[in-house]
């Protein structure tokens, strides 16, 4: 039976819910969906058990997997940032925050 | 083609046969097994009986309100108006609703007398579907000498079938919005059949009177989910486990699945080969969607 995994930082309830939801209206069992230990447990299952892991097309790249968005679900990550003067983390957030997305995207 | 592979392996160990069809409407791409492969139709018959008399009514041929006598059957039959004891008076379009979504033989044969079987096919000619031969009544193939056989005896699912409705597996499509109904599938080689068109209208009622259907044992587990709605008829008879529908995703993918099967088992409830067809289905249908073809769909 092939499971979803989730990787830890997606243990959060705007990820999650709306995958576990999505989920359920597309027939899976709740066995079917799971937080994994970590994103190497994640792989490990993906490469050996055929089952998927949610990630972002960047994340899919580095590891060498194949990827496709999920259907019917819009999901985010929310990435807080944290400096050492609260000045700079406030204009990453502000006026860089379209240029360090872009970064990310690219990772 | 590790999918088809897999279901041929899936098919011959439940003892089946099959030719099937699964084709995304949107974009035409499709999956095959054995479409050339011919079976009687048995109750898929009421699909095209269905659609001729909603044509019918919508053109004003017919009343859809038209209130018509039936019954009691002189033969039992399985299901519906098969089971009554008494007269029963039901209007065009209920008679509709019994024979496509309970499969009501004597409601189809009602209908049949409305519409005769030659004048169900040609309906289908002119819309351009081939492949598809409506002849005889469905007391007419019910009423074979198999079927005085006892039920529950080793010969009851002898291959006696009535070899005079033939049809082949095909897509047939309805969408809202997309007037036209898919074509008939004769074979990789032959290129499909543009149709005329369907009225919106019928093909919407037809789409609510598929998506009606009580019998949810075959393919259905397998299609049917909250996120993604199957409709369909199916069609059982003797070795004969058919089911055409069209599943209809939430993100908007549609796909229709056309499964027609023989048994070479001689039992008469087979729930192994019913999960079969089932997760064949599922495995083309997730074949074609995930692109899994390695760039040859047959």
């Amino acid at each position: 039976m092939r499971r979803c995994w989730l990787l830890p930082e997606d243990d959060v309830p705007h990820v999650r819910d709306v995958v576990v939801r999505a989920a359920t209206a597309a027939g899976l069992q709740p066995v079917q969906v799971g937080v994994a230990d970590s994103p190497v447990a994640a792989l490990a299952h993906v490469l050996d058990g055929g089952d998927v892991v949610l990630a972002t097309r960047p994340e899919a790249r580095t590891w060498r997997l194949d990827w496709r968005p999920l259907a019917g679900a819009a999901l985010v990550r929310g990435l807080a940032v944290l400096a050492g003067r609260e000045e700079d983390a406030r204009r990453v957030r502000g006026e860089f925050a379209d240029a360090v997305a872009d970064l990310w995207e690219d990772v | 083609m590790r999918a088809l592979d897999r279901v041929r392996g899936l098919l011959a160990d439940a003892g089946l046969q099959a030719g099937v069809v699964v084709r995304d409407l949107d974009d035409g791409r499709s999956v095959v097994l054995d479409p050339a492969r011919q079976f009687p139709c048995a109750s898929l018959v009421k699909v095209p009986l269905a659609l001729a008399t909603l044509l019918r009514i919508h053109r004003g041929d017919l009343a859809a309100d038209d209130v018509v006598t039936v019954g009691p059957p002189a033969t039992p039959a399985d299901t519906g108006l098969g089971r009554f004891r008494h007269p029963a008076r039901i209007a065009v379009e209920d008679l509709l609703e019994l024979a496509v979504t309970i499969s009501d033989n004597v409601a189809a044969d009602a209908l049949f007398a409305l519409t005769p079987p030659a004048a169900v096919d040609a309906e289908l000619r002119a819309l351009g579907v081939r492949g598809v031969a409506v002849r005889h009544r469905l007391a007419d193939l019910t009423a074979t000498p198999a079927l005085r056989v006892e039920r529950r005896s080793a010969t009851a699912g002898e291959p006696l079938r009535n070899p005079r409705r033939r049809s082949r597996p095909r897509a047939v499509r309805r969408r809202p919005g997309e007037r036209r109904l898919g074509p008939g599938f004769r074979g990789p080689a032959d290129p499909p059949v543009e149709a005329t068109t369907v009225p919106e209208v019928v093909a919407r009622r037809m789409r609510d009177l598929l998506g009606g259907n009580v019998f949810g044992h075959r393919l259905a587990p397998d299609l049917r989910t909250d996120a993604s709605r199957w409709s369909s008829k199916t069609g059982t008879l003797l070795t004969l486990r058919h089911e055409a529908g069209v599943v209809e995703h939430a993100d908007g993918t549609t796909v229709a699945v056309v499964v027609l099967s023989a048994s070479t088992v001689v039992a008469t409830q087979q729930p192994e080969a019913e999960a079969a067809l089932g997760r064949c289905a599922r495995v083309l249908h997730d074949a074609l969607l995930d692109d899994l073809l390695d760039g040859d769909l047959s």
